[in-house]
């Protein structure tokens, strides 16, 4: 009786692993974006924006659209509420945004949960931000939801954040990293662009 | 030549690994099944990181199919003002309920590291007061880094300053890889320390048994807070117990009885028992407890034959009764 | 090859890798310490990271060709097994010989005299332990410090002076833990020598130990009274409700959207989080 238990646990076990591993490896292959590396045109999107108005963050309806920013050098910021390095880097593209009022600057963030969640971080939390708070932030906020087709991925996102992409004037991605950025980190791979 | 192929057949005979490595490497290796990830640079981002694996194992880790319990304990916590973290509650009680410190001694890839790097021949420190009384500094880093610090700061502490996990299968793991060299660029004065405090942490699996487990895991506290109520686990029959103490005296960790919070439920105390009052519980698993008539610890439950074979040699059992009998007659 | 030579052999084998196992790790502290004073900013470089690691490479490779060798040596040389010592319960001995004791011994001065002295080591040692926990608490839920961050443009894990300086308080707290610790084990050795001492000469003398009422210590009635929690059938009820209790959350969890944001963080990793910053 006991011999036959174990024989029979060993063998789901090892059914187990097996399904694990051919899964893991073999069938699972979602998520790997191809076509956005330095040099490829980037794919269009549409996140709703967040938008400050009297110092209050809220969804005003309005989206942002790539394509419709076309002409224009742009700077996409990846970033979540939780994340403290990407908390660390927004005032410096803020910083940048204020200095180079031609590009645009839009830090969009990630939220499994409802959007309003993020608006309301933006006006209730304290660590980690600039004296005056969240609302006298000179770039542009966005949002994108935890489904499979999000922003995040489609843009090549392997899962670390935070991730910048430079977007020049002809929609041709220019930089595309996961991976901290400062004022001097912007200024020399958006510079170049706009003497172009 | 027979005699040498008799002699290396000897050697693997001997040196046969018992059930219990044999589970933890199979829990190893199906916690961190996404093998391509190594090879890719990039985490697992499907839809089993929705439920947590039992043990430590880092989710950065390009391998991990499951999400750390520690770090989404953590993650939770600094966002409970926004929603009360009762899942990662749900899944801790449940596992700590069923599992307790069980998971320490069969599931953990931590745990299965250390003994591994245990097993290098230096001498060794055995346990004593000190090292028991240090055994509660992992309650402290419990209460601190992972209840107070995210609660006050947002931030996963454990996770961004001491997880050595961390360091290993997710530092390690994913910048190993030349897919993100451009990530070493990021790293700064933190990195540094973890990664200074990760070898601190191998050096001191070599010379101590599980170094990491009994000073500085708070899941491992955690955990042992179930030591009373799981359901899989070892068990002590007070009527059979002779307190001659050679349980404690054999076991490596800082236990004070046989599955207090500190056992992690290896089951190298059964075969040293001279009265045969060890055994593993989770015989019945429904919670109907032990009957003072029942037979508890000579039933043999399929569950409990799995679990039969345990690490000390049979020869020292006989020498052990022998000595036990003479040290009764001294007293 | 007797047993004292292969020992001789196993021990200084043993030595000689734990020096070499405590140089390599000093090697690579040293080795990471240098890369991240290289430079002010963005220290780690490929080039850099390579170099420094392939300096250490083939002291590293000789550590490891010394553990395969260990492995080879306990195979020439095998250990014997240690069989396990049992531990003799020094308080219960104690307790047993003490009532074997006449009461007012003069002998039982010196007994209690040691006794006192053990409370009040205790008590010292848990007087620092709750300044240590006052102190703690006190500093991390500081809200007044954590408002300073509201201010501040570019914090550089400050966060970690908090628990930098609450951990000198809790080292010591545990290092005065494990001395107060270390000097029960040898004040009750002492006494024990001494009541056995007291003992035989009672015995000696002839002696009988007086019929001493059986006093049982509030810490007794208290467990008495506790005892049913630690019954089966208290047992069954804790499980039967942590059981209720853990599904209960574990579904509200899932339609609240904590199962989603568990694998959100999972899979958005913020590698700050996890020390690569």
């Amino acid at each position: 009786m006991t011999k036959k238990w174990s024989i029979v646990a060993t063998a789901l076990a090892g059914v187990v692993m097996c399904g694990a591993l051919v899964y893991y490896n073999f069938i699972d292959k979602k998520k790997v974006v191809e076509g956005v590396a330095v040099g490829d045109t980037c794919p269009d999107f549409t996140v709703d924006t967040i938008a400050a108005n009297d110092g209050v963050f809220g969804f005003d309806g309005n989206e942002y659209n790539l394509y419709a920013n076309n002409g224009k050098v742009r700077v996409i910021n990846f970033w979540a509420t939780w994340c403290g390095g990407c908390k660390e880097e927004m005032p410096h593209f803020n910083e940048f945004a204020k200095a180079y009022p031609e590009v645009e600057v839009i830090a969009i963030c990630g939220e499994s949960g409802p959007k309003d969640v993020v608006a309301e971080w933006m006006n209730t939390d304290a660590l980690h931000v600039q004296a005056s708070g969240w609302a006298n932030f000179s770039l542009q906020f966005g949002f994108y939801g935890p489904d499979d087709e999000n922003v995040y991925y489609s843009l090549g996102g392997t899962g670390m954040l935070p991730m910048t992409v430079v977007v020049d004037e002809d929609g041709v991605i220019r930089y595309n990293k996961e991976k901290n950025l400062d004022f001097e980190g912007l200024q020399q791979i958006v510079l170049p662009l706009l003497n172009d | 030549m027979k005699k040498f192929f008799g002699k290396i057949k000897d050697w693997f005979v001997r040196h046969k690994p018992s059930k219990r490595k044999i589970i933890q490497v199979y829990a190893a290796l199906l916690f961190n099944a996404n093998i391509k990830g190594f090879f890719n640079g990039q985490i697992y981002m499907g839809a089993t990181k929705n439920v947590c694996v039992p043990g430590l194992n880092c989710y950065s880790c390009p391998g991990a199919v499951g999400s750390c319990p520690l770090g989404s304990l953590q993650n939770a916590l600094a966002a409970s003002k926004t929603r009360t973290p009762a899942y990662i509650f749900g899944t801790l009680i449940l596992f700590g309920l069923l599992l307790g410190r069980t998971i320490c001694g069969w599931l953990c890839p931590i745990g299965l590291g250390q003994e591994l790097l245990y097993k290098i021949k230096t001498p060794k420190v055995k346990k004593n007061k000190v090292t028991h009384v240090f055994s509660y500094l992992k309650y402290v880093l419990l209460v601190v880094l992972v209840v107070i610090i995210p609660l006050m700061l947002t931030i996963p502490g454990f996770c961004e300053y001491i997880c050595p996990a961390g360091t290993f299968q997710g530092g390690l793991g994913l910048l190993l890889n030349s897919e993100n060299w451009d990530k070493l660029g990021d790293l700064g004065p933190l990195f540094t320390w973890k990664f200074t405090l990760m070898v601190l942490i191998i050096v001191g699996s070599i010379f101590f048994f599980r170094f990491f487990c009994r000073f500085l895991c708070p899941l491992g506290a955690l955990y042992g807070f179930f030591c009373r109520i799981a359901m899989l686990g070892v068990k002590l029959d007070k009527n059979k117990c002779t307190d001659c103490g050679l349980c404690v005296s054999a076991c490596k960790m800082d236990i004070k009885k046989v599955g207090d919070h500190e056992c992690i439920h290896c089951g190298a105390c059964i075969s040293v028992c001279p009265a045969k009052a060890i055994s593993w519980k989770g015989s019945k698993l429904l919670v109907r407890g032990n009957d003072a008539d029942a037979p508890a610890s000579t039933e043999i439950k399929p569950l409990t034959s799995l679990l039969k074979r345990t690490e000390t040699n049979e020869q020292t059992v006989e020498e052990v009764i022998e000595t036990s009998k003479t040290e009764v007659q001294n007293d | 090859m007797t047993e004292k030579k292969s020992q001789t052999i196993r021990l200084v084998y043993g030595i000689c890798l734990s020096v070499l196992t405590v140089v390599m790790a000093a090697l690579f502290i040293v080795q990471i310490w240098s890369i991240f004073r290289s430079a002010e900013k963005s220290p780690y470089t490929v080039e850099l990271v390579s170099k420094k690691f392939s300096q250490i490479s083939l002291p590293f490779y000789l550590w490891a060709a010394a553990v395969v060798a260990g492995g080879v040596l306990s195979y020439a040389f095998p250990e014997t097994e240690q069989k396990p010592k049992a531990l003799v319960d020094v308080r219960k001995t104690l307790t047993r010989l003490k009532g074997r004791l006449p009461e007012n011994d003069e002998g039982m001065v010196e007994l209690n005299k040691e006794s006192l002295v053990r409370k009040v080591v205790w008590g010292a040692c848990a007087a620092l332990c709750v300044v240590s926990v006052v102190i703690s608490l006190v500093y991390l839920l500081d809200t007044d410090y954590v408002a300073q961050f509201k201010t501040a443009f570019y914090q550089t894990h400050t966060e970690a002076e908090k628990f930098i300086k609450i951990f000198p308080w809790i080292f010591a707290s545990l290092c005065v833990c494990a001395g107060a610790s270390i000097y029960q084990s040898y004040s009750l050795k002492k006494e024990l020598t001494l009541t056995k001492k007291l003992v035989a000469e009672s015995a000696k003398r002839g002696e009988k130990p007086a019929e001493k009422e059986k006093k049982t210590t509030v810490w007794e009635k208290l467990s008495a009274k506790l005892a049913f929690l630690g019954s089966e059938k208290s047992k069954t009820y804790i499980r039967i409700g942590l059981a209720v209790a853990g599904v209960g959350l574990f579904v509200f969890g899932i339609f609240n959207g904590g199962m989603a944001d568990v694998l959100t963080k999972a899979i958005n990793i913020c590698t700050q989080c996890i020390g690569l910053g």
